[in-house]
């Protein structure tokens, strides 16, 4: 009688699987794959927040510093895709940088994504509070409310709110349906065209604050006054292209592998150059490059300018704009926590952090401590930043861009590194794995260290300051320098990681 | 016959494992064994949850997978030694769509799952509101005061069965009949009626279940008890029953002591009151053929027949 259980338990394996069970398969044609591409960049938000800084930094050549952002970001994310297609089984920069170039860069290469995304989703959580309060006091009609967010006492507390949403979401794993996603981008990308029709409009019509006249040389990168103005333009305009490489590395998920990525990405990216263009065309048409009012040179304007010239040129529809980047940066909120958290969860599974952080839902099937973690650092972050500057916006984008450039330098490399043997087989191989990515990554890396150096000025970025020393400059090396205590007391703890044995160089 | 386990690795899904277990490893040396599916549900996800950049959706595909299986060996190692079981990862919309597709994959005759201890307002949680809703099969819920706490200690003792005056009743006689016939366990079928809302009519509604439930169990043809529990509420109702060690408790999924309440209440109420484990029977369990049909009581070809002919019974374990 009791044969019957043991021949079973000898007979047929103990667990059935399904391979590759997450993943929705040939589910996104070339139009799905741009509405993500574009949700996953965020036109509405990274405007908002970018716009101002940069045009403080290059004034008039906005355009030409927006397309030379484009350029290093290119060369990265083709490398990216090359290493995607290799290593399908792991792809993010500490996992490719570990096996590529050992455990102790692989690990400050995962870092620097951590805090990248970290910098961001602090930065996301407080434009979605701006904008909150922004379109509250415009369906009341009573500025006074958008007041309230420089009341400190309220403004982390949203803040926190929307951070400890987005970790809540993130964790019970919600999801987002397409018609939903579909309806995000349709608007946000309605509403800048009308932002940007309307602006053209009043130049148009001689009603612009400071009409200023389009010109060939606002796309002449070399017109730029000097290297510093350059690089600190785009390192922040590499940042409103941030998410794109998203849609190169989506393969499995598209209806034809062999040609939706390519092709989805190459519209997503036009369509976001074009948006680009024709927006910075418009706000420097009608609001000029002046410091005074409405200028973008205006300090006052750096910490979200649609805040400021929504009004101005949209008139009673401005508060579509604020329902856009509200949208925007709550949906990027979501989708920007996915990041951190689950590179904390590599980097605790293949023991590089305590394993803790390693640690999936049963429920779930989400990570836990890894998300949360996100989640408080984020919001550490902004409290920290708030505190200490004077425009904490201006200044974590900033931050943001030389992480980006930090980490995305070492992805590239890793890329180069890992084909290292292979390059010279092809013209194409050459191109695409070494060239391209060498270019790419030693430029962001360059940049890195050029902000690096520069930020080290109390007057760079919004000019806050602490002991002499510019305010990024002192977040940006005091989140490396964490990084690398953390890394030194994980290998004295527990060296598993450090010594290859999780996560081997296999090149 | 297959049980299956919405197993999650935490404290909910040990305790459905354990009594699953126990129900399993008392009948292993039937003829029929009980073996156990465990199934552990990962949820699809919609590209269009987009996920911003290091999200790398095939990485942490990898380390689900490891983590998966991991938590399927350890919970495959606490079953004890004779009973059958295997673990199902499957994907799907929802925990509960999962279980239920796993349930109908391997033709269970039962699910056992958790409810949240601390479901809110009487509710049990969603994947177990959800199961019991949309169940074809009985639903035996797993919570810490009356799951045995070893797997190997004595299976059931007796099957109670608790009926309405209202339709429904046949059904939970039915599938109590079935399983109590099947194990060689005495059968109590217990009414449960509140009596405070309608006191004119106690003797009426008294005579009336003795009348419902005497047919039931002349028909069950078993060692069968009939009891009637009055009360001035649901709670007063359930206190004054007795129970033995081991028992094992089934009621209606729509209706109980003659009322319509919300399921989910109804059930946390027995849950709470209930010191032995508490199965949920739908009202027209899938497996279960319409209980008038008179000769139902004799199920021992038809469950015998394997699980492919989708006719046989759902049972709740027992000694053999």
């Amino acid at each position: 009688m009791s044969e019957n259980s043991e021949g079973g338990t000898a007979a047929e394996p103990r667990i059935s699987d399904e391979p590759s069970k997450g993943l929705a398969k040939g589910a996104v044609g070339t139009v799905g794959l741009v509405v993500i591409g574009i949700s996953t960049i965020a036109p509405a938000y990274t405007l908002t927040a970018a716009l101002g800084p940069t045009a403080a930094e290059v004034g008039t050549h906005l355009p030409a510093i927006f397309l030379a952002g484009f350029v290093p970001m290119l060369l990265v994310a083709l490398g990216y895709r090359e290493l995607n297609n290799r290593m399908p089984d792991a792809g993010t920069t500490f996992t490719w940088s570990t096996r590529a170039f050992g455990p102790w860069l692989g690990w400050m290469g995962g870092w620097g994504l951590i805090a990248a995304t970290v910098i961001v989703l602090s930065n996301l959580a407080a434009v979605a509070t701006d904008f909150l309060f922004i379109m509250i006091s415009q369906i009341v009609g009573d500025p006074s409310i958008a007041e309230l967010t420089t009341n400190l006492w309220v403004n982390i507390p949203v803040t926190m709110a929307f951070l400890a949403a987005a970790v809540w979401i993130s964790y019970r794993g919600v999801q987002t349906t397409m018609v939903f996603q579909y309806v995000l981008v349709a608007f946000q990308i309605i509403v800048l065209v009308w932002f940007s029709i309307a602006g053209f409009v009043h130049f148009g019509n001689g009603t612009a604050f400071d009409a200023t006249a389009p010109s060939l040389e606002w796309f002449n990168p070399f017109g730029v006054a000097d290297l510093t103005t350059f690089t600190a333009g785009v390192s922040l305009s590499i940042f409103i292209f941030w998410g794109w490489d998203v849609t190169l590395t989506m393969n499995e998920e598209t209806k034809d592998p062999a040609k939706t990525p390519g092709r989805g990405s190459t519209i997503t990216v036009l369509l976001i150059l074009v948006l680009y263009m024709v927006i910075a065309l418009s706000v420097i048409s009608f609001a000029g490059v002046g410091t005074e009012g409405l200028g973008l040179g205006n300090p006052e304007n750096q910490e979200s300018i649609f805040a400021v010239l929504a009004g101005p040129i949209m008139g009673p529809f401005a508060i579509l704009m604020s329902i856009a980047i509200l949208t925007s940066s709550a949906s990027s909120l979501q989708s920007t926590m996915v990041g951190p958290a689950r590179t904390l969860l590599s980097m605790g599974f293949f023991k590089a952090l305590p394993s803790a952080f390693g640690k999936i839902s049963p429920r779930f099937k989400s990570p836990t401590v890894a998300t949360f973690a996100a989640g408080a650092a984020a919001g550490v972050f902004y409290v920290v930043t708030r505190l200490l500057s004077e425009n904490a916006l201006w200044d974590t984008v900033t931050a943001l861009g030389m992480m980006v450039c930090f980490y995305y330098g070492i992805t590239a490399l890793a890329c180069v590194w890992w084909f290292r043997r292979e390059f010279t087989q092809s013209v194409r191989n050459f191109v695409l794995m070494f060239l391209f990515p060498l270019i790419g990554g030693l430029t962001l890396l360059l940049m890195f260290i050029k902000t690096a150096i520069d930020s080290m000025d109390p007057g760079y970025g919004s000019g806050s300051s602490i002991g002499g020393l510019g305010l990024v400059f002192i977040l940006g090396m005091a989140i490396l320098l964490i990084g690398v205590a953390v890394m030194i007391y994980q290998a004295i703890r527990r060296p598993e990681f450090f010594r290859g044995k999780t996560l081997p160089m296999d090149r | 016959m297959k049980y299956v386990v919405g197993y999650t690795a935490d404290r909910g899904g040990k305790l459905a494992l354990d009594l699953a277990s126990n129900l399993a490893y008392s009948t292993r040396d039937s003829a029929d064994p009980v073996e156990l599916d465990l199934v552990m549900v990962v949820r699809h996800e919609s590209p269009f949850t987009v996920a911003g950049p290091g999200a790398d959706p095939q990485g942490f595909e990898q380390i689900l997978d490891t983590t998966l299986r991991q938590w399927a060996d350890d919970a495959l190692a606490t079953i004890p030694a004779g009973v059958t079981g295997r673990v199902l990862i499957r994907a799907a919309d929802s925990e509960a769509e999962g279980i239920l597709a796993a349930a109908d994959e391997v033709d269970a005759r039962m699910i056992v799952v958790a409810p949240r201890s601390h479901g809110l307002g009487g509710s049990l949680g969603s994947v177990a509101n959800a199961l019991m809703h949309s169940s074809p099969v009985p639903v035996m819920l797993a919570v810490a005061n009356s799951t045995p706490e070893e797997p190997t200690a004595p299976g059931p003792s007796r099957v109670t069965a608790f009926v309405g005056t209202k339709a429904g009743a046949d059904a939970v006689a039915h599938v109590a009949a079935v399983t109590a016939q099947y194990h060689h366990l005495p059968l109590r079928i217990v009414s449960l009626l509140e009596l405070d809302q309608a006191r004119g009519q106690d003797a009426a509604q008294i005579a009336e279940a003795r009348e419902l439930i005497e047919d039931i169990a002349g028909r069950a043809t078993l060692s069968s008890e009939v009891v009637v529990a009055p009360g001035r509420s649901l709670d007063e109702a359930i206190a004054g029953i007795e129970w033995r060690k081991h028992e094992i408790a089934m009621l209606g999924s729509s209706r109980l002591g003659g009322r319509t309440l919300f399921l989910g209440s109804t059930a946390h109420k027995v849950l709470r009151a209930t010191p032995v484990p508490v199965v949920v029977v739908p009202r027209a369990p899938r497996t279960v053929p319409h209980a008038s049909s008179g000769s139902e009581t004799d199920p021992e070809p038809r469950t015998g027949a394997g699980s492919d002919s989708g006719s046989g019974r759902p049972t709740a374990g027992g000694q053999a």
